[in-house]
């Protein structure tokens, strides 16, 4: 008699075959793994997260506002270490809002496991399009997280110390057990550029909406990291690349100049992202630079859209692209700007006017006042768009990043601030343009602090 | 663990009712529908022998069958040699053709083949001499045992050959032959010249014990591994109908956690087995129920079904079980259908009742002392502005008896007369009066068993109908079908049913369960007025505020606690189907194959009923009704009906089993073990709801709208209205290889080891990691069967020693991300996700290594014996908090992971002892274990207020659960404030104390678990009267008692009797540590003197846990009425505590009051 044998040799070979598949089920059903598509666009589309704390320490940092003393002494110590630029201390421990280092890595940590998932999920010619879609929005989201972290807590890019200069930490895999460890600056800006590249050719010329990642957007934001570098030419061949599919501006005359009424999305947004909530560079506290304010001409437009009165003599930053929180994405002002300042360097000075003043125009009070701006040489040409770009990026995040960048060209801008009549400098290429990593991060990670 | 006698059920004789078998049969043949079809085939004995010895047709049939033969060679030489000749022949026709003209018989006992000589039937009873031999069921001849004629004085002692002589014995006359280590047997002389006796080895000595491990029956003295077995009459023992509770203070190393508190989730039972070998991960042992874990309610299992309990301590043991084993594992095993075995039946029931609990031990003030704290609070305008709030929130009885002579509305006299009434009111007397009953509790038992040649069945019924002394009841009817059926050689089929109804009521509130406006309700609170009738207690709102609001078109808003629970009654039916088959084939002599499959299906209807009638139903009612003052009318957005809640939840699992065992014996070589497959599954579906406008009469319900909110009645705003809706669906499914095998040589040298590997579909693990190998391995000696071996008075002395690991998986961690939708984006109106568990790529199973070091011991002629154990328990890979970077980018600053390690030591150590064994026997049995945990490795650091919080504070060097405290720098003699500690210097900045104490600089006391606990137990048997006690200590642990807090007095009317010894007045400070009564209060300083040092008590006590008395009748009176055994008991459980090291005398694992307790009577019937 064999059978009960037979059979109990056949059960444990059905149990081993099948046992794989039958240890997939999940065991809780309200919950899922990342295993389809469409989970992880609902990872990304997670726009609080995602598209809405962009880091604020640079701006915060920058010499596009000032405040009182009153106000100063009013805010959380972190604050008022940012604005006389402090050494340390700068970030509030992570409590219960994080900061902006816990932000940052937030979405890197959301795009590695978005990507990683994407390895694992197959793709099928109908699912191919979205497949690529998202992987392209997760490697964007990436790109810029760690670019905004190298333009935060890293010098300047500088070719010749690059390779030996402290970048940030590289999180390449959703692992937590992987130590922390910092990248030098070179390998910072290589993996946004290979992450930006990568991207392009998954994305979409236009997003389904502006929160997800676009070709131009991703195009634009290389050109923007390339700037950073101040390696021009690639700076020109994406911002070349990303106006050839999206060039809209709007026009300012079309524009109210009530406090927080700019439309949402408009369409001169490529892609749109806000900074994280900051009490020195929130529009009710931040006041604008007086001579920033003093240099725009009574017909440019941005001044009344952009500037309410703060009835003291002062005036306050009321029309973000992003309403109340101020706009870190991508317009198309900032692309032609980018495109413009390429041209000049390159010595195209027509060319360079041109996008100047395919800009400016919409700009500029359409009472036929408008003069195109003319420049003989590439250094007037070059000046008058770094003036224009000054005055046309304002509350963007950019300028912590264009002080790094134009004192590494020369331009020697030394930033000042007096509280309690105390005067608080901060030289060209000061030491103090890394912000210090929060302290709660070197001690559990022991990564080294950024130099002073 | 007192080994005693499983309680024998006696036979009936096959011939004594053979149509009531076949109609038993016949009914369950036809109720296993499995079984309908199976004509049964004989176990078949092929032979051909010509003119052979007898002996050698005997050897034959042994080999061919599990029949085993008792004879003398004496009686082989007698024998006349034997002719046979049958093909596949049952084994009785065999043995009637080969004894056909012997001058021999035989009788069958349980395949036990006894050889006599053929009866000599004379008429006259001559007395003459009685020879005869004692064996055990081996046939060796046992020594030393006592045969006495009963009712005579004479006795003889066997000799070494096992062999007796007694002179002038009347035929007829009734033997009695009783050995230590055996079981006591009669036997009627009559007339044989050779008496042959088997003796039963008694379950008693540890080496007879087989113990079940889930997967195979194993001789104790083959194991290596730490078991402890309870049997059947043990368990009998206690009453109760939970069969874990059973097990207190009889299983060594058995740790009952009478007041332990964990997280929540971590544990569902409430015992331990040879301490923690986790830190945050689940703490319940594996229960296994006849071969699978068992996935239902523990308190479905009626212990009238259960015929032993074996509990698996160390790695060698537990192994086998895997990844869930972690914490050690209980196997129940239920009573067995066997084949050949005689028609029984035994009848038990049992009465209980549950006394009043002793409110005297209830640490509360006094009502009088209520009164005047409130009268002194008043004194100071304390909570005077909540009589102007919006929300009107209620005052106390004094207060409004204080009020309205403030106001002048009631005469100072009045006044001091109604105070003066209240004084002499108490609360306790109240609870004893109006909520708690002494109550009964019956328990009625039916096990019904019988066989044939190749089948055997039971049937077995129970019903306990248990009532708590504040009525609460719980009703479970059991029904249990064994079958078990031998269709042909070799094959074994077994299947079995259980079903279980049961029902849970909600009773009355007990003392501390009434809650008033806060969490406490004044000591002189009264629930009835001298008529009986019910009176309000103060909940929400103001009386005199209730009294003008909604003019008279609202409902009742008082609380009656006296009679609310029968308005709010929660009501649990649970239905429980367990079936099981099991087939195995023996095939070539050495192997058996099995297969068993189990099924259980549970479903559970809780409905929590809050009648109209209830203060919860008219609360929601009124607060959300809107009355239009103009109209009068009153539009109720929550209908007027009842509330219910309904919870629905369905367990299904599956788990099936094939396994491969093996034995092969040559020469003195023994090898045996198993491997084997198994696959489970068990789903859980919840679901919970909640109905409005419920009329019970026409069962209508009524619909409401839970999208909007509706204004509140009392204070301003509005709200949603409450549902409870919730769906949810759990998984768990494992698959298992297992091996294990146990080789022995001469007997003396025995190996095991096992081996498992286990997957699971723990959420998110990767396909590597789903599988996790598990090992064990163990080496015994039996020391005293060596030749070299002289030590006369340690005459068995076996070493034992295992390592090996077990494992623990917390289905809560996750090793790939987990996310869950929550909403759905406004912008690009997509779905969002957010991530609910961050995966672990590095998340691995708890890992237990333990070393078991074990000697086993008896003399004095097995007088004494038992084991002692050594064992360390090594977990790794514990999952702890540890800070996290958060460049990890996971938006927290610690995380769970397999970081934490914990070294747990102990000593089981288990003695019998038999005091005095003749006419009266005194038994003792002595357990004691001894446990220490320490945290070896834990990164998380927890402040001093989350310290002394409890749970787990994660101090290296430090038990897991330790009780810390800040330091005591005794009162303040100015004014009597607890004063502190903070950086060496005495301090009374509470705040700065609480926060800032550095963890360091906490005192820790101790382990909040006993680190020595063990029972003592005598049972003293004469003329079957048997009396036993049980006492249990646990010692050297720590626990924090309660003292007066103002701000609980002042603003939850919690006191405690520590008042009345509060610091009043300088000089005071030197005879008591309790703090003055400080206004306006402090809940820093009440904070600090809670938890300060001066508060922490050694917990240690000893406990007498029961005492039972039990008589079995002789069976000789029983006889005329085919009665077999019968047996009556009482019994007392929950008898207090016999010592504590706290002077208060509190008793520790019970903080308000002693359980109640419980005298049973019962009786238990054999035929």
């Amino acid at each position: 008699m064999q059978i009960p044998s037979k059979i109990l040799v056949y059960s444990i070979f059905i149990v081993l075959v099948s046992c794989r598949k039958y240890l997939d089920q999940k065991p809780d059903q309200s919950m899922t793994l990342i295993n389809k598509v469409e989970d992880c666009q609902a990872l990304l589309d997670n726009s609080y997260y995602v598209n809405n704390l962009d880091v604020a320490a640079g701006e915060a940092s920058a010499d596009d506002y000032f405040v009182t003393d009153d106000l100063w002494a009013s805010f959380q110590l972190e604050d008022r270490n940012l604005y006389i630029w402090n050494p340390d201390n700068l970030f509030p421990s992570f409590g219960y809002n994080g900061n902006d280092w816990s932000h940052t890595y937030d979405n890197v940590n959301r795009a590695n496991m978005v990507l990683e998932a994407l390895n694992h999920i197959k793709i099928t010619p109908t699912s191919a399009s979205n497949w690529n879609d998202v992987r392209g929005q997760a490697l964007v989201l990436r790109g810029r997280s760690f670019l905004q972290g190298l333009i935060t807590w890293s010098l300047a890019y500088d070719k010749s110390t690059a390779s030996s200069d402290l970048g940030i930490p590289l999180r390449l895999s959703s692992d937590f057990n992987e130590p922390t460890k910092r990248a030098s600056v070179e390998d910072g800006y290589n993996q946004v550029i290979q992450d930006l590249r990568n991207a392009i050719d998954l994305l979409p010329v236009v997003p389904e909406h502006p929160f997800r990642a676009s070709k131009p957007a991703a195009c634009a934001l290389l050109a923007r990291t390339y700037l950073a570098m101040r390696l021009y030419d690639s700076c020109f061949k994406y911002a070349d690349e990303a106006l050839s599919l999206n060039h809209t501006l709007i026009d300012y005359n079309q524009l109210s100049t009530d406090p927080f009424s700019m439309e949402l999305f408009n369409p001169e947004i490529v892609m749109a992202d806000a900074m994280a909530y900051s009490d020195p560079v929130a529009p009710w506290y931040g006041k604008i630079d007086t001579i920033l304010y003093a240099s725009y001409d009574n017909k440019d437009l941005r001044k009344s859209v952009w500037f309410g009165d703060n009835g003291d003599g002062t005036f306050y930053f009321q029309n973000s692209y992003s309403q109340y929180s101020l706009f870190t994405g991508v317009a198309n002002d900032e692309v032609y700007l980018m495109r413009a300042e390429c041209y000049a360097r390159m010595n195209n000075i027509s060319k360079a006017m041109e996008d100047l003043n395919a800009l400016m125009i919409t700009r500029w009070k359409n009472d036929g006042s408008f003069l195109p701006f003319q420049a003989s040489t590439a250094q007037e040409a070059l000046s008058t768009i770094l003036r224009e770009r000054r005055k046309e990026l304002v509350f963007r995040g950019l300028r912590w990043l264009d002080i790094k960048r134009l004192n590494k060209e020369g331009e020697n801008i030394t930033l000042q601030r007096v509280i309690n009549g105390k005067l608080y400098t901060l030289p060209p290429n000061d030491l103090r343009y890394a912000l210090a990593i929060p302290d709660e991060i070197i001690g559990l990670s022991g990564i080294p602090q950024n130099p002073r | 663990m007192p080994l005693l006698a499983v309680g024998q059920e006696h036979s009936l004789g096959r011939r004594t009712h053979p149509r009531l078998i076949r109609a038993i049969r016949t009914i369950l043949l036809f109720g296993i529908s499995l079984l309908l079809a199976w004509q049964l085939a004989a176990q078949e004995i092929t032979l051909n022998l010509h003119n052979v010895p007898l002996e050698r047709v005997l050897k034959e049939i042994q080999a061919q069958s599990p029949y085993r033969f008792v004879y003398t060679t004496e009686m082989m030489e007698k024998a006349s040699p034997v002719t046979v000749s049958v093909n596949h022949a049952p084994v009785e026709a065999t043995l009637a053709q080969s004894f056909k003209g012997q001058p021999l018989e035989y009788t069958i006992e349980d395949r036990m083949v006894v050889i006599n000589y053929r009866e000599i039937r004379k008429d006259s009873p001559v007395p003459a001499t009685v020879k005869g031999k004692v064996t055990n069921a081996n046939g060796d001849p046992l020594a030393g045992a006592t045969v006495s004629v009963r009712g005579t004085s004479r006795a003889a002692i066997t000799d070494d050959q096992g062999l007796f002589t007694l002179e002038s014995v009347e035929k007829g006359a009734i033997l009695v032959i009783s050995s230590v280590g055996y079981e006591t047997t009669e036997k009627k002389w009559l007339g044989q010249d050779l008496l042959l006796i088997v003796l039963n080895q008694k379950v008693a000595s540890l080496q007879e014990v087989v113990v079940n491990t889930g997967y195979q029956d194993l001789p104790r003295e083959r194991a290596t591994g730490s078991f402890v077995k309870v049997d059947q009459a043990t368990l009998n023992e206690q009453v109760g109908s939970n069969v874990l509770d059973r097990l207190d203070g009889v299983a060594s190393g058995l740790l009952f956690n009478r007041s332990f508190q964990a997280a929540p989730g971590q544990k569902k039972l409430n015992l331990q087995i040879r301490g923690l070998s986790t830190i945050n991960g689940p703490l319940d042992p594996l229960v296994i129920l006849d071969n699978f874990p068992y996935e239902g309610d523990i308190n479905n299992i009626n212990p009238n079904d259960i015929e032993s309990v074996t509990v698996l301590k160390d790695a060698a043991a537990t192994s086998i079980w895997g990844t869930r084993a972690g914490n050690g594992v209980i196997v129940l095993t239920s009573k067995k259908a066997k084949i050949n075995q005689p028609l029984s039946l035994v009848f038990s029931s049992n009465l209980s009742i549950t006394d009043k609990p002793n409110l005297r031990k209830v640490q509360d003030m006094p009502a009088a002392d209520y009164v005047e704290v409130e009268k002194f609070l008043f004194a100071n305008q304390f909570r005077f502005s909540d009589t102007s709030s919006s929300v009107h929130p209620p005052f106390s009885p004094v207060y409004e008896v204080l009020f309205n002579e403030m106001n002048g509305t009631m005469s100072a006299s009045q006044a001091q007369a109604m105070l003066d009434h209240l004084s002499k009111s108490d609360l306790r007397e109240e609870f004893k009066r109006w909520m708690y009953r002494v109550t009964p509790t019956q328990r009625y038992g039916l096990t019904l068993r019988g066989s044939s040649d190749r089948s055997g069945w039971l049937v077995s019924t129970g019903l306990d109908r248990d009532l708590d002394n504040l009525d609460a009841s719980f009703t479970r009817y059991n029904l249990r079908l064994e079958n078990q059926i031998q269709p042909a050689k070799g094959l074994q089929i077994q299947t079995s049913a259980l079903y279980t109804k049961s029902r849970n009521v909600t009773g009355r509130p007990g003392y501390g369960q009434v809650q008033g406006y806060r969490n406490g309700i004044p000591g002189y609170t009264q629930f009835a007025d001298a008529d009986g009738n019910p009176l309000p207690l103060i909940k929400n709102y103001r009386a005199s505020f209730l009294d003008t609001l909604g003019a008279g078109r609202l409902l009742d808003w008082n609380y009656y606690p006296l009679t609310d629970w029968k308005f709010n009654r929660t009501t649990q039916r649970l239905e429980d189907v367990l079936l099981n088959l099991g087939v195995s084939y023996k095939f070539l002599r050495i192997f058996q194959a099995q297969v068993k499959y189990q099924y259980e299906r549970q479903s559970i209807d809780g409905i929590a009923d809050h009648t109209l009638e209830s203060f919860f139903t008219r609360d929601m009612i009124n607060t959300f009704s809107q009355i239009d003052y103009t109209s009068g009318k009153v539009v109720h957005p929550v209908p007027l009906g009842g509330i219910q809640d309904w919870n629905r939840s369905l367990l299904v699992s599956q788990a099936l089993r094939a396994q491969l065992d093996f034995t092969r014996q040559w020469k003195s070589n023994n090898l045996n073990g198993i491997v084997g497959a198994e696959i489970r599954n068990a789903e859980t579906q919840e679901n919970y709801n909640r109905i409005y406008g419920f009329d019970p009469d026409n069962l209508t319900i009524s619909y409401v709208d839970y999208t909007h909110t509706y204004p509140r009645m009392v204070n301003a705003g509005s709200s949603y209205i409450p549902t409870t809706l919730r769906e949810s669906g759990f998984y768990n499914r494992n698959v298992s290889l297992f091996a294990n095998a146990s080789y022995s040589l001469h007997d003396r040298y025995i190996l095991t080891a096992s081996a498992r590997r286990d997957g699971s579909n723990l959420f998110g693990v990767t396909t590597n990691n789903k599988w996790k190998p598990l090992w064990s391995t163990g080496l015994a000696w039996k020391v005293s069967k060596e030749s070299f071996y002289h030590i006369k008075w340690l005459p068995t002395l076996a070493l034992r020693a295992t390592y090996g690991y077990s494992g623990n998986a917390d289905p809560s961690q996750s090793a790939q991300t987990v996310i869950s939708y929550s909403s759905v984006s406004l912008y690009t109106n997509s779905p969002i996700a957010v991530v609910r568990k961050y995966g672990n790529p590095g998340l691995r199973w708890e890992k237990v290594g333990q070393l078991n070091l074990g000697m086993d011991f008896s003399f004095l002629h097995q007088r004494v014996s038992g084991s002692l154990e050594w064992y360390r328990k090594r977990a790794s890979d514990l999952l702890a908090e540890v800070p996290l970077d958060y460049t990890a980018g996971l938006n927290r600053t610690s995380i769970t992971r397999n970081a934490g390690s914990l070294r747990t030591t102990g000593w089981d150590l288990q003695i019998n002892t038999v005091n005095v064994d003749r006419e009266l026997t005194w038994r003792t049995s002595l357990l004691l274990s001894l446990n220490k945990d320490r945290i070896t490795n834990y990164y998380y650091k927890k402040s001093a207020l989350a310290m002394v919080g409890g749970g787990v504070a994660g101090i290296v060097g430090h038990a897991a659960y330790g009780l810390y405290s800040y330091p005591w720098a005794g009162l303040d003699p100015a004014n009597g404030d607890p004063q502190g500690y903070f950086e060496s210097k005495i301090s009374k900045d509470y705040v700065t104390i609480l926060n800032n104490t550095k963890p360091e600089d906490m005192i820790y006391q101790g382990s909040v678990l006993p680190t020595v606990f063990g029972s003592l137990q005598n049972s003293v048997t004469w003329k079957g009267i048997t009396l036993t006690a049980l006492f249990s200590c646990r010692l050297n642990y720590w626990f924090r008692r309660n003292s007066i807090q103002y701000s609980n007095l002042f603003y939850n009317n919690m006191g405690n009797i520590d008042y009345e010894k509060r610091w009043q007045k300088p000089g005071d400070e030197t005879n008591t540590s309790v703090q003055s009564m400080q206004y306006p209060v402090n809940a820093n300083r009440d904070a600090f003197y809670a938890n300060a040092a001066e508060l922490a008590r050694n917990a240690s006590n000893i406990r007498l846990q029961f005492v039972s008395v039990s008589y079995d009748i002789n069976p000789r009176y029983l006889e005329k009425w085919k009665v077999r055994d019968f047996q009556v008991y009482v019994n007392a459980s929950n008898l207090g505590l016999l010592w504590t090291a706290n002077p208060e005398r509190i008793d520790p694992d019970n903080e308000y009051f002693p359980p109640a307790r419980v005298f049973s009577i019962g009786l238990k019937l054999g035929l």
